[in-house]
């Protein structure tokens, strides 16, 4: 009994896709964590469900059974046609009763939290890692647990007990889920305590990083995690991911990408073409949405499992949820006569750059916007947000990065001139916070 | 009143002995009915079957002489009397029931027939035995016999016998003188106390009592020995609270004196030995050898020397049982430190891997293994009586088959688990309810280096020194940081008794390299991670131990005991240990952490309005943390636990 797992397609080989009953270890492209969603396609998802159906018999409180539950619930959550939350929800919630003080009650209850942090229900996610951090000592739930509770944390403007528990989660010596990112969260929690500690004065050691890449055009970046960027090549026509010393580590093939972005679990998308593409390990292009009439898109925004695109006008904004095919509409400038240069995820909400007023919005889940902070901007240009909530803004004119609080206010400039960087055209926040840019004068990519 | 008329009379009111055969009833009856005629022929025909018992002839050949006597067959009579003294010579007729001519005619058969031996023995009450037959003198050692050689032996218990012969003369006596050689001799033993044990030449034989006329003064006992054989013996002298004494004497006998022989008094030396009991707690009590004798702390007690068994019991449970020795004149010291009771089955004492068993448990043993596969049920350790005390079970069995190897359970009458083990890998130490907390978190990042400063804790050891967030911990007792988990063994093993030398850099631009003494404190601390049951086994039987009292760490013993209880499903218990374990309300480990987890145990046991009420109170208890002083934080796990348990 085989399980071929290649570009998102679960090939399920001999007796299993019959007749076999459910185990778990034989299909190892499943996801055994949430943050493993978004491998399959819907074709595999299907196949999946189909055999993990076969797990729930008659005996539901096993742990066979509660394995092929929980397991089903994520499955419900892969951000395919066919997203179900709400039957995810159910499932999730069985298994956390039936299998408490068991390993499955607990991945269940960590998905759970997962889910209501996915739905922005914070103060609830916050509570139930919490939940988790106390109930679940010692399990493998626990560590998850603690970073989940750490990204909230550094969210709500508490760096130094988020560094606390990621230090603890990457400490004790347990397996972390694949794409939890604790250790770039580390990093950005760390960022921030520093920060604050020294009243927001830039330390000496933090200068920046150039290496020399010799592209001509480059139409967005996107930092990984591990210190490598992903950026859109559009003289290349193609997708490039460097590593941390700008070694090409493969790439794949896309003519006129309009933007990129990263998702807090460290998946690519790139706009072009009309469509919205996850660029999946391998050079693979996973198509997830059309984008018809929104295209093509000067803006592209991921987080909490949707992606959000900026039509080329910079007045109105869509998003695509988990499981659908197009942009539904979520924000329009109406009578404001705005016009959007860019837009950021920050963790919480997102945040579009007005070149026109000029100003920062934070727009909230129903697509009200409300402005930041004022803060004196000349010629915004490009925007970045990290997991903290700290925005960046590229203002050409005035030559600078303006580094901002989630509020708007300034902490800092950053005078790029000084550093030598002449034209800056991107800018973007890595998972641990440092903040990357492409500068066209000197094409080279900037890390600070 | 004629011959006949008085025999009548006197056989009325002396009748036969009873052991008479029904012949010489019949007999007997004829002559007290006066038909002699009758009587003679039955008794002749008495006699003259042969087969009459030397007494039952006897009685039969005076019956018939009486009876010729009767008829006034005198000759006849004097043959009977001659048959009757060949068979008793000491046999005198009844002269009340025998008439004068009778006498006479006895008197010649007498002279004729028996001679007298006048018997001189020493000692008087030696025993006789005259050919091979044993007698007894009359007064005066007049001893009658048949005319004739006889062989004579006298015997004693404690001399030699004598044998001699005498020829015996009719109607003669002579004087016969016989004198026994002593081969023992009696010794009185005197002891000073009386109840004093003795042994003899490595034997025990009695114990000497009070003697007679010892009152008021000294106890003085005896022990009389009968008839000890000559020689040397060693005397062995023992009595609890006294020096054991050792005596040898050489026994011998004096000709002139046959009475024994005293040999003390011996005196022996008092002895006490003292019992020192330090450490403890206070107002347990103290039993030695199922008496109560005090509470700790106890002053010395004096006792005799010896085995004891010494047991302290606290809050009506057994914190301690030993058995000690108490040497002579000597001091025992024991610290008591409240422990387990364990029992080992199937060995007379622990494996070597299993050495604390003996050390740091109280261990009772039961050599005998039960049969196989009975170890490995709870309710089979049920059922072994082995008393309600028990906090703690190790047991082996011989494995299946010739060839199998030994098998080990652990059982836990608390937590009513068993569970196979392997003495090498179990951990019998006592567990820390205590941990000690220095009020920060670090974290190590690239970004800002090794045991950079995350949390620093109000009111906390760290920030009454000035320690804040951003701040880098360079140095910790001399020691040069390289890491969190670095600094973090190091105060975790650290003593909270005195202050820890701590150098840091402080976060903010410019800031100085500080210096400080850290004073930790302790916190309780809550082990909720998964353990085997055999782990779990062990640390429930401390727990219950150590969870006696009022101070922290008891309250902390507690509370893991309720962990434990928790995790193997035993809800109710553990709701009801949560209830005692007596938290306040206070800033980390306290009352918000105490409501929490019995919230936790009343919704595991079905109690559910309980259990919200409070989880409730466990989420008002914002400053309240789970694990320890610096764990996370209850209120926001009760809050979600409520909206779970309240979500329509």
């Amino acid at each position: 009994m085989t399980v071929v797992y290649r570009a998102g397609c679960l090939a399920l080989v001999g007796v299993l896709a019959a007749t076999a009953p459910f185990r778990a270890g034989d299909l190892p492209s499943l996801p055994a964590w949430p943050e493993e969603l978004g491998r399959l396609d819907p074709l595999a998802r299907d196949r999946a469900l189909a055999i993990v159906e076969r797990g729930i018999g008659a005996d539901a409180r096993s742990e066979g059974a509660l394995e092929a539950r929980y397991r089903r619930g994520l499955l419900r959550l892969e951000p395919v046609n066919g997203y179900d939350p709400v039957g995810a929800r159910a499932d999730l919630v069985a298994v956390s009763r039936a299998g408490a003080g068991g390993p499955w009650g607990g991945r269940a209850r960590y998905a759970l939290a997962w889910l209501l942090e996915q739905e922005g229900e914070c103060d609830r996610a916050r509570a139930a890692y919490q939940r988790i951090v106390v109930d679940e000592v010692g399990r493998a739930v626990a560590a998850p647990s603690r970073v989940g509770l750490a990204r909230l944390l550094v969210r709500s403007g508490e760096p130094g007990e988020a560094a606390r528990w990621v230090e603890e989660a990457l400490g004790g010596g347990d397996e972390l889920p694949d794409r939890v990112g604790a250790s770039e969260l580390r990093e950005l929690a760390v960022r921030r305590l520093l920060e604050r500690a020294s009243g927001g004065v830039v330390r000496p050691d933090s200068r920046p990083h150039a290496m020399v890449l010799e592209l001509p055009a480059v139409s967005g970046i996107a930092p990984t995690r591990g210190g490598g960027l992903v950026l859109a090549d559009r003289k290349g026509e193609r997708v490039i991911e460097l590593d941390g010393s700008a070694t090409p580590l493969g790439g794949w093939p896309l003519a006129g990408v309009e933007a990129l972005a990263a998702d807090a679990a460290g998946r690519i998308y790139a706009a072009a073409d009309a469509r919205v593409y996850r660029l999946d390990p391998g050079g693979v292009l996973s198509p997830l949405a059309e984008l018809g009439d929104w295209a093509p898109v000067s803006g592209l925004a991921a987080g909490r499992g949707r992606l959000w695109v900026l039509d080329r006008r910079g007045r109105r904004i869509g998003r695509i949820d988990p499981g659908r095919s197009a942009p539904e509409p979520y924000w329009d400038s109406g009578a404001e006569a705005r016009r959007l240069v860019a837009i950021a995820w920050d963790g919480l909400r997102l945040v579009g750059l007005d070149a026109r007023t000029p100003a920062l919005l934070a727009i909230d889940a129903a697509g009200v916007e409300r402005p930041l902070a004022a803060t004196t901007l000349l010629r915004p240009t490009a925007l970045a947000a990290d997991a903290s909530g700290r925005l960046a803004v590229l203002d050409t004119r005035a030559g600078v990065v303006r580094f901002l609080d989630p509020d708007g206010a300034l902490r800092f400039d950053w005078e790029f001139g000084r550093d030598g960087i002449g034209r800056p055209t991107d800018v973007a926040f890595a998972p641990d916070g440092s903040l990357h840019l492409y500068d066209e004068s000197t094409r080279a990519w900037v890390r600070r | 009143m004629t011959p006949a008329a008085l025999f009548v009379c006197c056989l009325l009111v002396a009748p036969p002995g009873a052991a008479a055969r029904p012949e010489l009833e019949e007999a007997h009856a004829h002559l007290v009915g006066l038909r002699f005629e009758k009587a003679l022929a039955a008794l002749e025909r008495l006699l003259g079957s042969g087969e009459l018992d030397p007494g039952l002839r006897g009685e039969a050949l005076e019956l018939r002489a009486e009876a010729h006597v009767a008829t006034g067959d005198f000759n006849a009579a004097e043959r009977d009397y001659r048959e009757l003294l060949a068979l008793e010579p000491a046999f005198v007729p009844d002269p009340s029931r025998t008439p004068r001519k009778g006498l006479e005619r006895f008197a010649k058969a007498q002279a004729a027939t028996v001679g007298r031996v006048i018997l001189r023995l020493t000692p008087a009450e030696a025993r006789i035995v005259v050919d091979g037959k044993p007698t007894l003198p009359g007064p005066g050692g007049d001893l009658p016999l048949v005319a004739g050689e006889h062989a004579l032996r006298a015997e004693l218990e404690g001399f030699d016998p004598g044998e001699t012969s005498v020829v015996v003369e009719p109607g003669r006596a002579r004087e016969l003188v016989l004198r026994l050689v002593p081969n023992a001799r009696s010794v009185i033993l005197v002891t000073e106390p009386d109840g004093v044990d003795v042994r003899l030449d490595g034997q025990s034989i009695g114990r000497t009592a009070a003697a007679s006329g010892s009152e008021g003064a000294a106890p003085v006992g005896e022990l009389r020995l009968e008839h000890l054989p000559l020689g040397e013996h060693r005397f062995g002298f023992a009595r609890d609270c006294y020096r054991t004494a050792q005596r040898t004497e050489f026994l011998t006998v004096d000709l002139t004196d046959a009475s024994p022989l005293r040999y003390g008094p011996i005196r022996l030396v008092p002895v006490r030995s003292t019992l020192e009991l330090q450490k403890g707690p206070e107002g347990a009590v103290v039993w030695l050898d199922g008496t109560e004798i005090g509470r700790l702390p106890l002053d010395p007690v004096e006792r005799c020397p010896g085995s004891y068994q010494l047991d302290v019991r606290r809050a009506g449970r057994r914190i301690w049982s030993s058995r000690e020795t108490l040497e002579p004149g000597g001091t025992t010291q024991i610290a008591i430190e409240p422990r387990p009771n364990a029992v080992l089955i199937g060995l007379v004492e622990p494996p070597p891997a299993l050495a604390r068993l003996s050390t740091a448990f109280s261990l009772a043993v039961v050599p005998q293994a039960p049969p196989n596969g009975t170890l490995e049920r709870p309710e089979a350790w049920s059922r072994l009586g082995l008393g309600d005390e028990i906090d703690l079970g190790v047991g082996v069995e011989a494995g299946p088959g010739p060839s199998a190897t030994e098998r080990w359970y652990i059982w836990s009458p608390i937590l009513r688990v068993v569970q196979p083990v392997d003495p090498a890998t179990l951990d019998l130490e006592r567990p820390s309810w205590l941990v000690p907390t220095w009020g920060l978190r670090t974290v190590d990042s690239k970004v800002g280096g090794s045991a950079v400063v995350g949390v620093v804790y109000e009111r906390g050891a760290a920030a009454l020194v000035g320690l804040q967030p951003g701040d880098t911990i360079a140095a910790v007792g001399g020691a040069v940081v390289t890491s969190t988990a670095q600094l973090r063994a190091i105060l975790f093993a650290a003593s909270t008794r005195t202050p820890l030398e701590l150098e840091w850099r402080e976060g903010r631009v410019g800031g100085a390299t500080r210096r400080a003494g850290l004073r930790g404190s302790l916190s309780p601390r809550l082990d909720a991670r998964p353990m085997t049951a055999a782990g779990a086994a062990v640390r429930a039987a401390w727990a219950a131990t150590d969870g006696i009292g009022e101070d922290e760490s008891a309250a902390s013993a507690r509370a893991n005991l309720a962990l434990l209880l928790g995790a193997f499903g035993d809800h109710e218990r553990a709701a009801e240990t949560w209830r005692r374990v007596g938290w306040q309300d206070r800033s980390g480990i306290g009352k918000g952490t105490e409501l929490y987890y019995r919230g936790r145990e009343l919704e595991s046991a079905g109690r559910k309005k309980e259990a919200i009420e409070a989880y409730r109170q466990a989420a008002a208890c914002t400053a309240a943390t789970a694990l320890d002083d610096e764990g996370p934080k209850i209120a926001p796990a009760a809050r979600d636990r409520l909206w779970d348990l309240t979500a329509p």
